[in-house]
């Protein structure tokens, strides 16, 4: 890969400077192998990222929009340090993740957590509300001094999660198969929660809901933005849905941020072709 | 002989009357269409718009008799004035993928992994129009280039999992549109693609309906793409057709509640962020438990009594643009003058 065009308006793309650094991640790339044709050939590679850089404001969200392959979901996978950038880094609260050791790794996961697409397949169907909400508990406070919280307490901190999300507690003994798509996700999203974390990696989160769920679940995460003050990283290829939840915005093309800014103006301006392409390929806006 | 010249001008070219579809559950027969009926005329696009479970792919299903085993049909569907309910499965067989063919969702899974691209688009040749393996051939090269499928001549020996989501999805279309059928239903045929695959596949789809002159029964929950393809929309809700309407008709004015509800839903560019969006209380009912009048009852804002005793007629809304006959928009719900349709 040669050198990049420097985007033409923002350097280190960040533009609503009123709150602190978040997230930093800096000249992020990341390439993968490819399986090799054959015993003797060379293994290919893939550049998934592309010394991608933004910054994420405390309490804003920043969308990242871009088609499959884009890199949009290595991104998400970087953000939450399930892998390690081929180069750069991912400062979080002014600490390399990559740099730090496993346990305090650990111990910093519980302030970012994710939200996935699938509401079917990213809840463990053998387990109960219960104990897959209070999952990220465990490592929390293992990661801090080991010690643990009684059952009673482990109850009542997922009983506030569901109803923080608008569960009941008495959900708490069912399984996700008992629940709908829409409240699968609100599930999921108070597992984020009950970390009380600064960041939620949302990738696609409405993706696979119906209409008027879809509505139900980003109400609720604007809700919970202005109540605890959350980031949101939000992956979408919906632009309307990512103009809605999101301050800022990063466009990826082949794994290189093609425009970057807010929003309102590359919803409203959209500069780079790719961006106007996109812009102009959303069904029903030609009437 | 008679379904390949079974083009009567006296009948519509896809009649439903009364559709009612029965599925066998664990819990016994649940009824999971509820009485559908439209007509579609040749050449005429249509959209079915709902959310999961209202009953718009079972629709598809039994029209092209592809319902799960032990599933119950009442009612008539008629193609160009055969009647489908009163065929068996060889009679289905010889309208299948020759008079009314489908695309769905997902192309990986409708094509066959384990056989060249081009000998799946022979076989409905082979089959219905008894072509030799070598014309056969020829004639599929000539279908992927039709649907612009690009390199198509090196193309043809490759397997589906050498091509993209969009490719492939070319290539269901050529399938479809092989023996050029009087309709083509196509199920949520780009939900699983990008933005701009999505566009350049359903301006394909467009085009050759329009060359070919079929029906087009177009399947999505994507209302702005309704916009962009069909000349009429049906709006499904718990088995039934809530609400149908020319597409700019409906755009302008909607009548039915649970199709207010469910534009307002919708995130639009444009809204200011940390808008919060028109939500609709509660939940699709459940289909084990039905709600014996309307369906949207429970969650609609507008209830009356009188709403939950039977499920209402299907009522004509006035339209003062109104060019042509077939122009009427409907609507199943007996308020909807009262409660102020939404503009």
């Amino acid at each position: 890969m040669g050198a990049l065009p420097p985007l033409a308006k923002v350097g280190g793309i960040c533009m609503t400077r009123t709150a602190p650094i978040l997230l930093d991640v800096q000249q992020v790339s990341q390439r993968y192998a490819l399986p090799r044709p054959s015993v003797f050939a060379k293994a290919g590679h893939i550049q998934a990222l592309n010394n991608v850089s933004f910054q994420l404001m405390a309490g804003k969200s920043m969308g990242v929009v871009g088609e499959s392959g884009s890199g949009k979901s290595t991104l998400a996978r970087l953000v939450m340090a399930l892998e390690k950038p081929t180069q750069g880094q991912v400062i979080f609260k002014g600490q390399d993740l990559n740099a730090l050791p496993q346990a305090n790794l650990q111990a910093a996961r519980s302030d970012f957590q994710m939200v996935f697409q699938d509401p079917y397949g990213s809840l463990d169907p053998r387990q109960k509300v219960l104990r897959i909400v209070a999952e990220p508990l465990h490592s929390k406070l293992h990661g801090v001094s080991g010690q643990s919280l009684s059952a009673s307490d482990l109850k009542d901190l997922a009983a506030q999660a569901l109803s923080e999300v608008g569960l009941r507690p008495s959900d708490l003994d069912k399984y996700p198969h008992e629940f709908s798509g829409g409240q699968r996700q609100r599930i999921a999203i108070a597992r984020a929660l009950i970390t009380r974390p600064a960041l939620i990696v949302a990738d696609e989160p409405v993706s696979a809901l119906d209409v008027s769920v879809q509505a139900q679940v980003l109400n609720l995460m604007m809700d919970l933005q202005d109540r605890f003050g959350l980031s949101y990283l939000f992956v979408s290829h919906d632009l309307a849905v990512i103009n809605l939840m999101c301050d800022d915005v990063i466009v990826l093309q082949h794994g290189q941020v093609v425009e970057a800014g807010l929003a309102d103006d590359i919803f409203q301006r959209p500069q780079h072709p790719y961006t106007q392409t996109l812009l102009s390929a959303i069904p029903g806006l030609s009437h | 002989m008679s379904t390949h010249s079974a083009t009567h001008p006296t009948h519509p070219l896809l009649s439903i009357r009364n559709l009612r579809v029965a599925l066998p559950t664990s819990r016994g027969q649940v009824e999971a269409l509820r009485g559908v009926s439209f007509e579609m005329q040749r050449g005429q696009t249509l959209g079915l718009i709902g959310e999961s479970g209202c009953g718009k792919s079972l629709t598809a299903l039994a029209i092209m008799g592809l319902l799960p085993n032990g599933a119950t049909v009442s009612g008539s569907i008629a193609l160009n004035g055969t009647e489908l309910t009163a065929l068996d499965d060889d009679g289905l067989c010889k309208l299948r993928g020759a008079r009314m063919a489908m695309i769905f969702q997902e192309p990986m899974t409708a094509l066959n992994p384990l056989h060249p691209i081009w000998k799946q688009i022979a076989e409905p040749l082979q089959l219905h129009q008894v072509m030799d393996l070598v014309s056969a051939k020829a004639r599929a090269l000539e279908l992927l280039e039709r649907v612009q499928l690009p390199r198509a001549r090196e193309r043809l020996d490759n397997y589906p999992h050498q091509l993209s989501g969009g490719q492939r999805q070319r290539v269901m279309i050529s399938m479809a549109l092989a023996c050029k059928p009087d309709i083509l239903i196509a199920d949520e045929p780009t939900t699983a693609l990008d933005v701009t695959v999505q566009k350049e596949v359903l301006g394909l789809i467009r085009q050759l309906v329009a060359e070919d002159g079929m029906g087009l029964l177009l399947i999505s929950h994507d209302l702005g793409l309704m916009r962009d393809q069909v000349q009429r929309v049906m709006v499904m809700y718990g088995g039934t057709v809530v609400e149908s309407a020319p597409t700019e008709a409906l755009f302008g004015m909607r009548a039915h509640p649970y199709t207010q509800g469910l534009f307002a839903a919708r995130p639009q560019l444009g809204l200011k962020r940390g808008t919060r969006l028109q939500t609709i209380a509660g939940n699709v009912p459940d289909i084990f438990n039905w709600p014996s009048g309307c369906a949207f009852a429970d969650r609609c804002s507008y209830v009356k009594d009188s709403c939950r005793q039977a499920l209402p007629q299907l009522e004509l809304v006035p339209d003062a643009h109104k060019t042509r006959p077939d122009d009427s928009h409907w609507v199943r719900c007996p308020h909807w003058q009262k409660l102020g349709a939404s503009v």
